[in-house]
Parts: structure tokens; sequence; C-alpha cells
């Protein structure tokens, strides 16, 4: 079956969910005004401090300028040892591809999620698109059968975990991780070493200020509440033993930290930052029109949510028009829907970031034409 | 007149084991060294976080009203919970807390479990294991007192005043095999392979709490050593067993208690900080829910044991703020020389004899009651302020009295 | 089965009950020992409503001081309490008398000086040739009921001899005078005057000038009922009177002011093999400093010290009534 046919069935089944806008409020609230206040500190300020906490907490620092960077790091880390590796995906790990990278290297790796480990069976390349295709392949639940009847016994083995984070918190040097269903966790867990790989923009000055960010984001992401969250401040250690402080007592003795920066640093300063910025993952707009996750999968986009998507324009994809161009298809569709439940981002800030990728060279018509295509397979 | 029957009992071994503490030479050298360091360590870190004592004052305010509304926060903490599918049971006692639990996990299993000093209160690994079930201690200072057969001498650091000669003797025992005593990665690292088996082969993990918050349903814990994440994500059985005085409204409320209790435990930020939510399920696109990796039934027993009525007596109501950092032990004249010899047969320092009146029974707080110095440097260095020299008082005039063991 | 409290509390916090109630002396002694009045009876005002009063406690300690290895032995461990029962028989100490045992002049000769000093700057006060004692143990070991009575029967004592204001000399009488005994009897209304807060006046106004022959190095041991009262600390008062004086160099030991440790006095006759040690272990901290002298203000911190010394040749304990005497030698 083709890919179309699989995106129209499926855009059949799926209606959209309004939750409810009021109870999530609070949370919205609390999230905007830790953002509001943040990004008045300056990046370098906070990166001082957290290298320094970093430092106190034996936490390894590693600050990559972009993202040929981490996967030099990851290239030299992994060639030492004989590494058994789990990762937990998260939003910069597809902005790097490093899907692709796993494989182009030839890495053993297993996805913790069952979803991400199918479709790599299938595909090899976890990329978006064929995430999506996993997604609705009837044979995935019982591949998840198996696939926990397994991860046990592959999170005993697994030498390395590699993961992403919610939250940053600079002066306490701590790292904030959300696990929804007791797989993404183990990355962080279980391993001899861990390495955490995030953007420059989870970086918060505050601990309270990264808590309430990531305390607020699960409640909006998990209503039922059952997501655990996790804040780390250093690799396991003991001093139980005539107070002698020794690193690795049962979890990870290795803890590393990946700041990527891939075009971030720049644009903090700019004023379509400052306005996107404030959007804080809520999601609510990707459940009131299902079609934009699968619509952003189907055009190979990682991701539909604004900030990441300013991210990428600005750093991963700089240049690479033909991505470009597809994002602009999807803000072309995606223009006649968008209003922020919240009104925490304005609604003509879309027909900024479609000026912005025209000034950037990307054709108009080829984009109207992407769009034309997909628009027929939404409307059907 | 003079001591009778059970009290001479009591007053004697009381006595002679503050007699043999004061006069062993490797326990004094433990203990002071842990609380030299503390000494040293905590003025210093305070003033480098100056909000520490602002928010300590705000911390004591959450814990005063969410005493105060102790009721209704367990039954807001029920409704939480059971909406997400965490079984919770209210023990009125020890002995009702290990009955709850003997049933859940029943005979012939493994079970790894956290430090935590509510179950020593009930005895429950004792318990677990008359029952027929195989119980490690996954925190490295338990687990040394757990093999040496002993009792923990503090909160945060229980095996402070063993040195690492009988550590590596305990654990030549154990695994029959010879380590350097000088070691001490080789110490660590022989503990944490065996635990590591022992994560992955478990049945059940206990663990106690830090902090409960009522609103979210959530169970907050912090550790340094990474045992409790262990305990919490592998087995599929989840037990926690907590104190009523640890609900709070909410997940930011228990995160500042938590928060503080690891600061004036002389760490700049807890090493971990684990927020429980729910029992771990995964959807499947066939619309089926299964079980994921690590607990996919979790229990939450929640322990009276004599709290209502130290919440209930306005005179003694402040001991449930206490947050179990042991600062007032690190601080106390009497705990420098004897440890946990001070205090009641589980609860260590003046704080634990107050608890020990009400959980375990009047009789046990006596000799602890009078061997306080009522000094006050507890109160000194006690971030809720708990004002245990004016409680030592106020059970010494029970005592006096005789209303201690009226009605 | 009832059970009473002499069913479970030893025999040692019985019998000092007992004796505070019966005789008025913490030790089971006559009051009529209480009598280091007589020694200045010549500088005493009779007509005064001013009282210098030590609460015996200085003359307590002084016997303590001198019958401590004896008191060792009978008050070694609270379930020994045979000992102590044939002391409860025979009355064994209020038979001691002055011919048997004097008490250390270290102790009682400091209330002496307290009273030479406000008769030099011109006070007019009077003392007691037989003091009863202040009910301070029966307040710390929780004998409230006892202590009610006995303030209530200390009140009229007090009042029978027209006494108005009382100048104490030690941090358990302050405590207790200042603060426990007001809130629990109306009629306990004597205005309390700490002694160091009169000296510190007269520093301040510049009537008392102290200096001493030679430089001396001191250090200051904050008692508990001062630094950490839950009433009123008294922190730098002390200090100040102490850097008042000339010669003066007050250093401070590692703990100090609201965070000093304890001289373990408390636990002397229930768990003294553990008051032995906390005392040495502040002891030595203290010496630590370097100082030829531990500044005390407290009779029972002055009492422990001086046994955790007892192989120190180097050291010397005094207390700041004392220190402040000698300092006034130069004064015309």
């Amino acid at each position: 079956m083709e890919l179309r046919d699989l995106v129209r069935g499926f855009l059949k089944k799926i209606k959209p969910r309004i939750s409810d806008v009021d109870a999530l409020k609070p949370s919205i609230d609390a999230i905007l005004n830790v953002l509001k206040e943040d990004r008045n500190i300056n990046i370098d300020e906070k990166l001082a401090d957290l290298e320094e906490n970093f430092n106190e907490n034996k936490i390894k620092l590693v600050y990559a300028e972009s993202q040929d960077d981490v996967m030099n790091y990851l290239s030299q880390l992994m060639k030492k040892e004989r590494l058994s590796i789990m990762i937990d995906d998260f939003s910069e790990f597809y902005e790097m591809k490093l899907y692709k990278f796993l494989i182009d290297n030839k890495i053993p790796h297993v996805y913790l999620d069952p979803t991400l480990e199918y479709a790599k069976r299938k595909y090899d390349i976890v990329s978006p698109e064929n995430i999506f295709k996993a997604m609705i392949d009837i044979r995935l639940s019982d591949f998840t059968k198996g696939f926990l009847k397994k991860i046990k016994d592959i999170a005993y083995k697994s030498y390395m975990g590699i993961s992403g984070a919610i939250a940053i918190a600079a002066n306490m040097g701590s790292i904030f991780l959300l696990d929804m269903n007791g797989l993404s966790g183990l990355a962080a867990t279980t391993p001899h070493k861990h390495i955490v790989v995030t953007g420059l923009d989870k970086v918060f000055y505050d601990f309270f200020s990264a808590f309430k960010v990531a305390v607020n984001m699960r409640r909006i992401i998990d209503k039922e509440g059952g997501s655990n969250l996790y804040v780390i401040s250093n690799p396991s250690r003991t001093g139980d033993i005539e107070k002698i402080v020794i690193y690795g007592a049962h979890g990870p003795r290795e803890l590393t930290v990946i700041l990527l920066d891939n075009g971030r640093r720049g644009l903090f300063s700019e004023n379509i930052w400052r306005e996107v910025s404030i959007c804080n993952f809520c999601g609510l707009c990707g459940q009131m029109y299902p079609y934009l996750e699968v619509l952003s999968k189907y055009l190979n986009l990682s991701t539909y949510l604004f900030p990441q998507l300013i991210i990428l324009i600005n750093g991963a994809y700089a240049g690479d028009l033909e991505t470009l161009s597809r994002i602009a298809a999807f803000l072309e569709i995606f223009k006649r829907d968008f209003k922020c439940p919240f009104d925490a981002v304005r609604q003509t800030i879309i027909y900024d970031i479609l000026k912005k990728l025209y000034a950037l060279g990307v054709s108009r018509e080829k984009a109207e034409e992407i769009a034309e295509e997909s628009r027929i397979l939404i409307e059907g | 007149m003079a001591l009778k029957g059970e009290f001479k009992r009591i007053w004697g071994r009381y006595a002679a084991e503050m007699r043999t503490a004061i006069k062993d030479k490797t326990f004094r050298t433990g203990v002071s060294r842990a609380t030299k360091s503390y000494e040293e360590g905590i003025t210093p870190l305070l003033e480098r976080f100056k909000e520490s004592s602002t928010l300590a004052e705000e911390v004591r305010r959450i814990k005063e009203k969410a005493i105060e509304n102790i009721e209704d926060l367990i039954k807001m903490a029920e409704r939480s919970f059971t909406e997400k599918g965490i079984k919770v049971y209210l023990a009125k006692d020890a002995d009702e807390a290990k009955q709850i639990i003997g049933k859940i996990v029943g005979s012939g299993k493994i079970i790894v479990k956290s430090k935590s000093i509510t179950t020593e209160e009930i005895h429950l690994r004792e318990y677990l294991i008359e029952q027929g079930n195989e119980v490690w201690e996954t925190d490295l200072g338990e687990f040394i007192i757990q093999i040496a057969k002993e009792r923990p001498m503090h909160l945060v650091t229980p095996a402070m005043h063993v040195p690492r000669e009988r550590v590596a003797r305990l654990l030549k025992e154990l695994f029959k095999r010879s380590y350097d005593p000088n070691d001490i990665p080789e110490l660590v690292k022989a503990v944490s392979d065996f635990l590591r088996e022992k994560y992955f082969t478990a049945d059940v993990g206990i663990i106690g709490a830090n902090a409960i918050a009522a609103k979210d349903g959530c169970v907050v814990l912090i550790h340094n050593e990474g045992n409790i994440r262990m305990v919490t994500c592998i087995p599929n059985k989840l037990i926690i067993v907590a104190g009523i005085e640890k609900i709070v409204p909410t997940l930011e409320d228990a995160f500042k208690v938590v928060y503080i209790t690891a600061r004036y435990a002389e760490y700049k930020v807890a090493g971990y900080f684990d927020v429980i939510a729910g029992p771990k399920t995964i959807s499947l696109p066939s619309g089926e829910r299964v079980s994921s990796v690590g607990p996919s039934e979790i229990h939450l027993i929640l322990l009276d044991n004599g709290r209502s009525r130290m919440i209930n007596d306005p005179l003694f109501k402040e001991a449930a703020y206490c947050l179990r950092c042991g600062a007032c032990m690190y601080s106390c004249p009497v705990f420098k020389i004897t440890a946990g010899k001070f205090g009641g047969p589980v609860y260590m320092g003046g704080i634990g004899v107050i608890w020990t009146y009400f959980v375990h029974g009047p009789e046990y707080a006596i000799p602890g009651a009078y061997s306080c110095l009522i000094d006050g440097r507890c109160y000194e260095r006690c971030p809720m302020k708990i004002d245990t020299p004016r409680m030592i008082k106020e059970l010494r005039a029970r005592y006096a009295s005789g209303e201690a063991f009226r009605g | 089965m009832s059970v009473e409290p002499a069913d479970y509390l030893p025999e040692i916090l019985l019998l000092i009950r007992d004796f505070v109630m019966k005789t008025r002396h913490p030790l089971g002694m006559n009051t009529k020992q209480c009598d280091w009045c007589r020694e200045v009876s010549d500088k005493v005002s009779e007509e005064s409503r001013t009282l210098i009063y030590g609460g015996c406690l200085y003359n307590v300690m002084g016997f303590t001081h001198k019958l401590s290895s004896v008191l060792g032995i009978i008050m070694k461990e609270p379930t020994k309490e045979a000992r102590l029962k044939i002391l409860r028989r025979l009355r064994f100490l209020s038979s001691i008398s002055r011919k048997i045992l004097k008490e250390s002049r270290e102790y009682t000769g400091i209330p002496v000086m307290a009273l030479e000093i406000l008769d030099k700057l011109g006070y007019e006060v009077r003392c007691l040739n037989e003091e009863p004692y202040s009910g301070a143990l029966l307040y710390d070991l929780g004998f409230w009921n006892e202590l009610k009575e006995y303030g209530s029967w200390l009140t009229q004592f007090f009042k029978e001899r027209g006494v108005e204001r009382i100048i104490v000399l030690d941090p358990h009488t302050y405590d207790l005078f200042a603060h426990v005994y007001p809130e629990m009897m109306s009629d306990f209304d004597f205005e309390i005057i700490n002694f160091i807060d009169i000296i510190l006046e007269e520093v301040k106004t510049g009537k008392l000038s102290l200096s001493l022959n030679e430089k001396t190095i001191v250090t200051y041991h904050d008692p508990c009922h001062y630094s950490r009262s839950p009433h009123r600390r008294i922190i730098d008062e002390p200090r100040e009177i102490l850097n008042s004086i000339e010669g003066v160099e007050l250093r401070e030991p590692s703990n100090t002011k609201n965070l000093s440790e304890c001289c373990g006095g408390p636990l002397e006759f229930i768990f003294p093999f553990l008051s032995e040690e906390v005392a040495k272990m502040r002891f030595n901290e203290l010496m630590n400093t370097g100082a030829k002298y531990i500044v005390t203000a407290c009779p029972i911190c002055q009492l422990n010290f001086y046994r955790a010394a007892k192989k120190h040749k180097e050291s010397k304990i005094i207390d700041i009534i004392e220190l402040v005497y000698h300092g006034m030698r130069r004064w015309r």
C-alpha cells in the first residue's frame, strides 16, 4: 500500500480531542512565567554557572557547536569499547538525524520505544516517515509484546544509555527527565554510562524554574499523571564507607551532558525567537488538528512545533532548501487553522516564519505545489 | 521503690549499650569523622546558598498547614492515587501494615528494598524474612548494617560507625573471598555487582517516601546512590511504606520539602529526585494495555502507628514536621559520642525519643528522655526549627507525674 | 496494673526530687550550709529590698567538686540503685559537716566576690545567711507539680523577708526566676536582674574600668542556658565585658555563641560516664584556642571542665565574676 493511502486511512480514524483548556491554563501560565523570566538571563552566564556546577557534581559537559561535533564525540566514545546502547528518542535526536549516524557507523543500539525499534528492524533508517509507517503497522502490537519480554535483559547488559532532557538547571547542575511508560527512563537508570544530549534552549538558570517547567509540562503532556519525573544531579555515588565518596554504586557511574548549539545561540537574540519560544509544547494545536502530526511525519519532518521548527530552520536545515520547502509547505497548510488556544503565540507568527523561509531562498511555487498535494491527502 | 521488671531491663540495656559505644574506639572514630565532616561543611554550604533558610521557613509553613489538614489530605491522596491505579491502604499500626504487605508479597519471593526508617519502625525486613522471603537492603550503608546484623546509627549514613576493615570482613563472610580493606572502590563494586543481579531477579521492590503529593498523586524520593531508581524501575511489584505525616498538598510542595531535606543533610542538591506517579503500562496499537518494564502494581501503605496521637497532641504536634534530614543528630553533643544509641530502639536522637514515645510506646522512650542535655543545638540546626528540648522536658513532666502511662 | 513513677524512674532522680522538696537542698544537706553570705555580712545592707541570690548552687558545686570520686561510685549508673538507697536511708550527705569536708573555695568564693563588686560600685544589697535552693533541677527533670509547690513556698520565703528585687548569678537560676516561675505563679513578681547586666551597664557608663596585670589570652564558654535560652539569649553581653578588660585577648572556640557545645553538666548524675565524655570534648575544643583561661558563667560548667581538666596542668577555669573581681583590683 502506498504511503498516501496509509495516511488517508489513518486520518479517517483519528478524531480531534479537545482537552479542557481551562484545566491546563494554570500549568501553561506557570511555564510562561518561567520562560519570560528566564530568557532575560544571558546564556553565557547560565553556561558559566552550569559548567561550575557540573564540574562539582562530576558530570562531564561537552559543548557541541554543531551536530557534527556531537557525532564526532560519539564516534570517539563508541570506538573505544564494545558497547550496547539503549536510546530514548528526543527532538534533538531527530534534528541531528542520529538514527542515520548510528546505522551508517554500524553501532549496535536498541531503541527504548518499541515503535522505533520496529521501524529500525523493518526500514533500517528510523526517519519520521518510517516511524509513521511503523506506527500504523498491524504487526506492531505483537512486536511490542515480544520486545517487552526481552528489554529487561537488554537493560541488564547494556553499557550505555542515551537520552534527552526536558530541562537543565544551571545553578545546581541538575537534569530533568520524564519517563512516560517505564521504558524511556531505563537509559538513565541501568547502564554504566549515561549520555544526555540536549539543546542550549533547555538550559534554565534556576533549579525551581527548571522544575516548574518540567512539572507543568508533565501535567500537560500526561493528563492521566502516570509518568515519572526524574532529576539527576550526579553520577551514582555513595559515601557510606567511612564517608569516602565512590562513584558508580548502582546506576550510571559516568554521566555526560552534550549541549547542542546548532545555531541556537545566534537565535536567542532574534525577535522571532523571543516570540516563538513562549510556546511550551502543550500540543493542544496538535490535538485539535490531528492531521498536523501525521502531515509532519508524511513530509518527513520530525516536529510540528514552532520553537523546534525555528531551531531547525536556523541550524540543522540551514541551506537545505529541499527540507525547508517541505517546512514551508507544512506551514502553508497550517496557516489556515493555526491559533494558539492560549494566545501565547500570535496567530500571524506563521506568516513571519513563511516570510523568513522565502527570504532564505525557498521557492514559493515549490512549497505551494507540495502543499497542494498534501492538502488533497487531508481533505480526501 | 525501685525500677521494676521491664523498665529495669530497658534502662539496663540502654546504659550498657551507651557504655559499650563510648569505650569502642572504632565506633567513636567513625562517628567522630562523620559528625566533624558535617560541622565543618554545613555552615559554608548554607552561606553559599543564602536562600536556604528562607525556603526552610516556607517548608515549615507547608508542613504546619499539611499536618493541620492531615485528614483531608489523606482523603485527597486516596482519591488521586486510586484514580491512577495505585492501591492505597491505611494501616493503623505496625501489625496491620505488616499483614497487608505480607499478603501482597506472599512467600518465597526475592525482595529489594531501599533505606527507610519507617520500615525499620515496623521491623518489616525481619517479618518478610520470617514469611520465607529473601530481602536485600540496597542502600550500601543499610546493606552493611543488614549483614552485620546491627541497627542503623544515623538516618543518612547508617553505617558511619563501621570502619573499612569490618566491611571487608563482612563481605568476605558473605561472598567467600578476600578483599583489601583499603580498596574502597573494590568493596563498593562487590556489593554493587551483587545487588545488580538482585535488582533484575527481584519480584518486589519496597521503598519509603520522603514526601507525598496528595493532589498530584505522586510519591517523591531523594537519594544519592541510585538504588531507589533500580528498586522502582525494574521489579514488577512496588510497595511504598510511608507515614501519614509525609503528605503535603502538591508536587511543588513536595519538591520544596525534599530539596530542603537534602540541603540540611549537607548536600548542595540530592543526586537523584524520583517522582513516582503510576504503574508502568504501555498502550498497544491494538488498543490493549500491557505491563511495561517496572511495576505494573504499585501499593501505597499509609502508616499511622501513633502519628495521629502525636499530631493531635498540641505539645508534640511539631515533631511531625521532622524531615529526617539528620541535621540535629550531627549537631548533638551526645550523638557525637553515642550516635544512634541515644534515642529509642529505632528512632535516633532527641527527636527520636519523641517519636519513640508515640510509635513504640512511652516505656521505650524513658532512658532516651533522660539522656538529653537539653542544650538546644539541635534546634539551632533544624530546618523546621522543631523545639526538641522543650518536648523532651514535656515528656519528662509526663513521666514525673505518671501521665505517660495513664489512659 | 497501674504503673507509678517509682517503677520506671531511677532512684537518683527520685532522690533529687525528694531532697529538694524535703530539705530545700539538692544533695539533701542542711541549708544552713548555704551560708556564703556570712563572709560578707559587713558589706550587707540589712534594710535593702534587693537580694543577691546564689541559690546555694555554688555551695552545692563546691561540695560536689570535693566529693567527685565518692559521688562517682554512688551514682555510677541509673540501674545501680542500691547505693543510692543507702544514701537515702542514712541521709548520708546531710551528715557531712564542715568539720569533715569543706566546700571548694573556687565556687563558694564567687557569690562573695559578686557582693563585694556590688558593694564597691555603691549598690546596697543584702544576702541570705541560709540560702534555699532555687528549684531549677525540678524544672529540668520534669517534676513540675513539685516545682509549683516549691516555687510557691519560695515566693513566700522571699516575700516574708521583704524582698522586691533579686540579683541572680547563674544561668539556671536566671532562666527559672526570670521566665519559668513568673509564668507559673502570678505572685512571683520580683524584679529579676542578671549580675552580668549590672556589670555591663557599669562598664558602658565608664564607672567600671577593668584591667589585668599582664596580657592574658582567654576563651569564653557560652552556657547553654544563656546562648540558647528559649526566652532571652545572653551572648554578646559577657563578651562586651571581657573585651573591655584591658590586657584581655578574647579568642573564640570553633563552636561558639549560639552553636557552642555543651559542658555535659545536665547528665552528670544520671549518665556520668557520658557526661564526662561530653565535657572532655568541649574542654579540648576550648583549650585548642591556646587560651590560658577558660571563662565560664555557670558553676556547673565550671565543675565539669575542672573534672575534664584533671590531667591538664596548664588549664585554668575561671568564672566571669571572678575575672571581673580581679580586674577591679587596680580600681580605686
